[in-house]
């Protein structure tokens, strides 16, 4: 219930915003914790440039149709490509309400060390954030029986 | 990662950190900037500041994303690179301190691949021919032809480009790479997904792309008709390819075998046309459904290969090196430690040099590890350079003396640096740095 109510308030607030992408900095790893207040939360890590991501996007656009109380965070890491790219491909896969990021450091190394040291860029890549903060870190595509697993399970 | 774009970002964020309207001039050397990034800013709201982001001023090696070079059998070091719809290309007689002007290759803009690991590349042959490549983006996403023009004046001109791959499909055709042996053979490799769309429109499972290969005999005026090498290699990745002792392509990429495991394997050629089947050298098991946008390198000298390659795998995790053995291949010795990433392998005789880069203490550091003989032990590790802000992949190139690093780094424009021809010059050098810089070399590694 917590979170339904978290998820609509961030709902109404991206909204209200016409679909923001915010920059992604090594500060935002601790800014997307808290703004998911102790809820557990699903973080996507993306790219334009990645197939098998376009498959996830799709996957978490139609669960996102279907569970609107689903906390997922999105992070684009195309900061080297036009941000119109970057909304459009959101916009394609009907995320772009969705609480969404994009990269912002010329160092994307840095992030990846503040996000997760043992993370070396490849995509996609999805931390499972338990509601006491523990991550279970997962490479490659995420199935939608995994996500919903995740779901009842939290 | 688009230094260029990323160095405009940077500036736009430090200007938004000082309350500044738009960028100043861009300061090389600056000591602040990337840790004023960390507070923030506005995101998107690049204002153009600094020569690299004027988009009047003309083209400029220290401005490109992926200068990639190449040294000729006469010691010319030739250095290739992209710059809205042009390749480029300079050289340079004093080993990277200073270059020709800047030409222009195609006299038609393109769009081109030019990132880390789909980079245009430059090969001399045997007279000095001066050879390009490069993966011209189609207007599909991933798709692209792999694209070839060549200079047989010394560079007075280039020819018009050329399609290698022999289908006209908008299609992938990406990742090329290639060598120009001493009979002055053209090999080109690259990843393909020809196969991949035969198989969807058969409704039939296929996984990654597939490894195509093109010879030329005649100088590059064209390339004989693709042969597949490879069903399944993976979709996003660099292809090593080096010479073996008979002047025929080895080829060290990564392949998805059986579950979705995305290991790497070699392929070695008896003749122009005739290749191995691909052979597994590394057992990672790495099973992912996913990009790892990080290819392997190979290094080639006498009948010895020397493999480097990046994984994260169930059984191994991390940079590894292994060379070829009469055995086989010699069990994958780790390198780099945590955070490493993008390794390079430069062998000339039994002096091999393996490279990295790593992100530590706030700026990116590019080490080394030099074998003497041959690979079968190493120094110690040590720091080359570093940077604060954005960077290329590190490369290594050679003249047939010295090896060299080649590092694009934004704030630092481009750097070739010769590296120690022996362990015991690493030894003596890092002696000397050790006392200056214990703290950052133990924390480094």
């Amino acid at each position: 219930m917590g979170r339904m109510l978290l998820t609509l308030a961030a709902l109404l607030v991206a909204s209200a915003a016409s679909a923001e992408v915010k920059p992604f900095t090594a500060d935002s790893v601790n800014a997307v914790q808290q703004q998911w207040d102790g809820e557990p939360y699903l973080m996507v890590l993306w790219s334009i440039d990645c197939p098998p991501c376009h498959k996830e996007l799709e996957t978490l656009g139609a669960l996102l149709k279907d569970n609107p109380d689903l906390a997922v965070t999105l992070v684009s890491t195309d900061q080297d490509m036009p941000e119109a790219q970057v909304m459009e491909t959101l916009a394609r896969y009907k995320i772009e309400a969705a609480d969404n990021w994009r990269f912002a450091d010329p160092v994307p190394a840095r992030l990846r060390q503040a996000i997760d040291p043992s993370w070396y860029g490849e995509l996609p890549r999805s931390y499972f954030v338990s509601a006491n903060g523990e991550r279970k870190g997962h490479s490659g595509l995420l199935s939608e029986d995994a996500i919903r697993g995740w779901l009842q399970n939290d | 990662m688009e230094i260029l774009n990323l160095r405009l970002m940077r500036v736009a964020v430090m200007a938004a950190a000082a309350g500044l309207a738009s960028g100043g001039v861009y300061a090389h050397g600056d000591k602040h900037g990337a840790h004023n990034d960390k507070n923030g800013g506005h995101h998107g709201a690049a204002a153009p500041a600094g020569p690299c982001a004027d988009p009047t001023a003309l083209p400029s090696l220290n401005c490109a994303k992926s200068p990639t070079p190449a040294f000729g059998r006469d010691g010319r070091l030739w250095i290739t690179w992209y710059s809205r719809g042009h390749i480029y290309i300079q050289h340079s007689d004093d080993n990277g301190a200073t270059f020709s002007a800047p030409q222009a290759v195609n006299s038609i803009p393109e769009p081109v691949d030019d990132q880390g690991e789909d980079r245009p590349q430059v090969a001399l042959g045997p007279r000095n021919e001066i050879y390009l490549l490069w993966t011209r983006k189609l207007d599909k996403p991933y798709t692209g032809h792999i694209r070839f023009s060549r200079s047989l004046d010394g560079g007075r001109s280039f020819s018009a480009p050329i399609n290698v791959n022999d289908d006209k499909d908008v299609i992938a055709h990406r990742f090329p790479t290639f060598r120009v042996n001493d009979r002055g053979e053209i090999f080109v490799v690259w990843v393909d997904k020809r196969d991949l769309e035969a198989a969807k429109a058969a409704n039939k499972e296929y996984a990654g792309a597939a490894l195509y290969y093109g010879v030329s005999t005649d100088n590059g005026a064209t390339f004989q008709t693709s042969r597949k090498l490879s069903d399944n290699s993976c979709e996003c990745c660099r292809i090593a390819m080096e010479l073996d002792e008979q002047g025929l392509p080895v080829i060290l990429y990564r392949q998805v075998f059986d579950g979705g495991v995305r290991d790497h394997a070699v392929i070695t050629f008896s003749d122009l046309t005739t290749n191995s089947a691909p052979q597994r050298v590394s057992d990672d098991q790495w099973k992912l459904d996913g990009c790892p946008h990080h290819g392997p390198a190979l290094a080639a000298s006498g009948d010895r290969q020397h493999l480097a390659w990046f994984t994260a795998g169930e059984n191994r995790q991390g940079l590894f090196y292994a060379h070829s053995s009469k055995d086989g291949f010699s069990k994958p010795m780790a390198f780099g430690g945590p955070g490493a990433e993008r390794p390079m392998i430069e062998a000339l005789g039994d002096r091999v040099v393996l490279t990295w880069k790593a992100f530590a203490d706030d700026r990116t550091r590019t080490f080394m590890q030099v074998s003497d003989n041959g690979g079968d032990s190493w120094s110690a590790a040590k720091e080359v350079i570093n940077t604060e802000g954005a960077s290329d992949h590190p490369l290594l190139v050679n003249d047939g003396d010295k090896i060299y690093l080649s590092w694009q780094t934004a704030e630092e424009g481009y750097r070739l640096t010769p590296l120690p021809e022996s362990t015991a010059e690493v030894a003596a050098n890092a002696s000397t740095k050790d006392t200056e810089n214990h703290h950052e070399h133990k924390e480094s590694l």
